[in-house]
């Protein structure tokens, strides 16, 4: 038997996947793809608060003298990078949930 | 005119953009040689056919990842047979104690009824006998049309063990086949 051969065999040799295959994959695509837009969505928004509200916060614990000691940096630069941190941990974590998520 | 590996880059390009419906496309185009890979390894088709969802499932998770600087196919078979292989090994450390591995990897009947062709039930069972590395690197070099370079690829075997493995499962099918059949091969073509 030469190799064009068996290549024949085993092309007229494939199992066929059901019918209903690629509409539950899809669907299973679907979900994921509208669960990742929720998340994004929800982490962005949680993403703006923190970064109006944090400064104000920051503030009035410094004016209270709540926090102990000097800081030299500025208190919105503070912010602004926590917030970015913020955001892609909960980034990180919701869409590692969602994955995770049965459908 | 355009290639088939042209056209799959056209795809994953759009599929990186969000466009699922040319995630469907690929699907559809890779849906039955994938599931053969499978079924070489679990030898279950309702199994095979599970684990492929989860395949192609990380597959679209992790499209962003595929740089181009192999073929889409090859790297799409790469995971189908990590995923497979993990399966089945869970599913071997779930297996009750005494209860024999072989017994679940036995042809079980229900995939016979789907054959309706006498040539293809011959080469399905031919394979059954032969095993199933020898089996799965068979279909990755005869069916998928991988070189041996990009088998070492997929499966992380060196190229001197694909080739003689290669070698001792074409022997075992031929051999196998002719037991079967007791006849001519050339009439299975």
């Amino acid at each position: 038997m030469t190799e064009n051969e068996i290549k024949e065999l085993f092309n007229k040799n494939v199992v066929r996947t059901s019918d209903e295959f690629t509409d539950t994959l899809m669907r299973k695509v679907e979900h994921q793809k509208k669960a990742k837009e929720k998340y994004s969505f929800s982490i962005v928004a949680f993403s703006v608060i923190c970064l109006v509200f944090l400064p104000l916060i920051f503030r009035l614990l410094l004016a209270d003298n709540i926090i102990p000691f000097e800081i030299n940096v500025s208190p919105i630069l503070i912010c602004v990078v926590g917030s970015i941190a913020a955001f892609v941990l909960l980034y990180r974590l919701t869409i590692l949930r969602a994955a995770l998520k049965p459908e | 005119m355009v290639s088939g590996a042209d056209n799959d880059v056209i795809l994953i390009k759009r599929i990186k953009q969000g466009d699922t419906q040319a995630f469907r496309l690929i699907v559809e185009k890779y849906k039955d040689v994938s599931l053969t890979l499978a079924y070489s390894i679990l030898r279950d088709r309702e199994d095979a056919e599970d684990v492929l969802q989860d395949a192609f499932l990380r597959l679209y998770k992790s499209i962003d990842k595929f740089r181009f600087d192999s073929r889409f196919s090859t790297w799409l078979y790469r995971i189908v047979v990590n995923t497979t292989l993990n399966a089945k090994e869970k599913k071997k450390n779930n297996l009750n104690p005494g209860e024999n591995l072989e017994i679940v990897c036995e042809d079980k009947g229900g995939y016979e009824l789907l054959i309706d062709d006498e040539r293809t039930y011959f080469i399905t069972k031919a394979l059954m006998q032969v095993k199933t590395e020898e089996a799965l690197l068979l279909r990755l070099y005869y069916l998928c049309d991988l070189s041996i370079r990009e088998i070492s690829a997929v499966t992380d075997l060196t190229e001197t063990n694909i080739k003689v493995t290669l070698h001792r499962g074409r022997k075992s099918m031929l051999e196998a086949l002719e037991k079967i059949t007791g006849r001519d091969l050339k009439s299975l073509l």
